[in-house]
């Protein structure tokens, strides 16, 4: 008899244990931990021509298949500059020079204007560039 | 063909001058952070990819900022923020287009800080309301800054949701800080 009660106990507390555990991971830890992980992601390539030709011939359309979706662009660096919070923003260059691909770097990049990159970031959607955000550099 | 070629040379030069003359300053990477904080929940978010221009000559200014593009602390209040809250897929963008009032006020050639009022028409979740603000001005080395801090009513916007009232404040609190090029 005892020994049922000891058992239901142990299998009790266990339970209570990983409710306890999953509560805070899901509510605690998960959300300010969690990140996408944007180089595994799968993605859509194009060049940064074709991504800013796409908005300016169809903003809805684009938006659609490209916002908030992992893209993968090439193309060629025409500006590196920081944003007000110090951050990297790489300038890709189209055929139209006012509307270029924005892509704003997570961590410090040494990419420098004139070189042919492959960036990866999620796109934010258009202004007068097409603004990736959480971008990587992939090659 | 030399006094054609001279004609156009002249006319690109009169050209850009007239361009500069007309002093548009204009930013892509300018900040607006809000804030609708409660005792329950801390919610606050930035973006850092304003689009903004501004005119001299009669202080036009317009804002564009994309919704997807702000960050928040917390992933996953920032997938509700979309998802739920602003329906970023549906309204991607939110947008002011005005007037600085008393753009003759400021004197662009000295540096300083001038105050300055703001009006004009606010977009966001489809929803367009004429605002009144007021901020100020920087000049500091020839370079020009504008910042302001004003709330928004969410009901205003038609933003709706569960947790508004409880855990999101009813009132945000918007600041601009925009540095032009």
């Amino acid at each position: 008899m005892k020994k049922t009660i000891r058992k239901v106990l142990l299998i009790f507390s266990i339970i209570m244990l990983v409710c306890i555990s999953g509560i805070w991971y899901f509510i605690f830890y998960r959300p300010t931990h969690y990140q996408r992980n944007i180089l595994a992601e799968n993605s859509i390539s194009l060049t940064a021509d074709e991504l800013v030709n796409n908005y300016k011939n169809n903003e809805h359309k684009s938006d659609s298949l490209f916002l908030n979706k992992a893209v993968t662009v090439t193309g060629k660096v025409t500006d590196v500059r920081k944003n007000q919070e110090g951050k990297t923003i790489i300038f890709l260059g189209s055929k139209d020079p006012m509307s270029n691909v924005s892509c704003t770097f997570k961590s410090p990049t040494n990419i420098i204007p004139g070189t042919n990159v492959i960036l990866k970031g999620i796109c934010a959607g258009y202004l007068s560039d097409v603004i990736l955000i959480d971008g990587v550099y992939v090659k | 063909m030399k006094k054609i070629v001279m004609f156009f040379s002249a006319l690109l030069v009169v050209g850009t001058a007239s361009i500069n003359a007309q002093n548009l300053y204009s930013t892509h990477t300018g900040q607006i952070k809000f804030y609708a904080s409660t005792p329950l929940e801390n919610v606050e978010a930035v973006n850092n990819e304003v689009e903004s221009k501004m005119l001299q000559k009669n202080g036009q200014i317009i804002f564009a900022v994309l919704i997807q593009g702000f960050h928040f602390a917390n992933a996953l209040m920032q997938d509700h923020f979309n998802e739920n809250y602003m329906e970023s897929t549906k309204y991607p963008k939110a947008d002011f287009k005005g007037y600085i009032t008393n753009i003759a006020s400021v004197n662009f050639s000295k540096d300083g800080k001038y105050n300055i009022t703001g009006e004009g028409d606010l977009t966001i979740h489809g929803v367009t309301k004429k605002i009144n603000t007021t901020g100020f001005l920087e000049i500091a080395g020839g370079k020009v800054s504008i910042n302001s801090v004003f709330k928004i009513d969410l009901k205003d916007f038609k933003v709706t949701g569960s947790y508004i009232g409880t855990k999101i404040a009813e009132q945000v609190q918007v600041t601009v800080d925009c540095k032009y090029d």
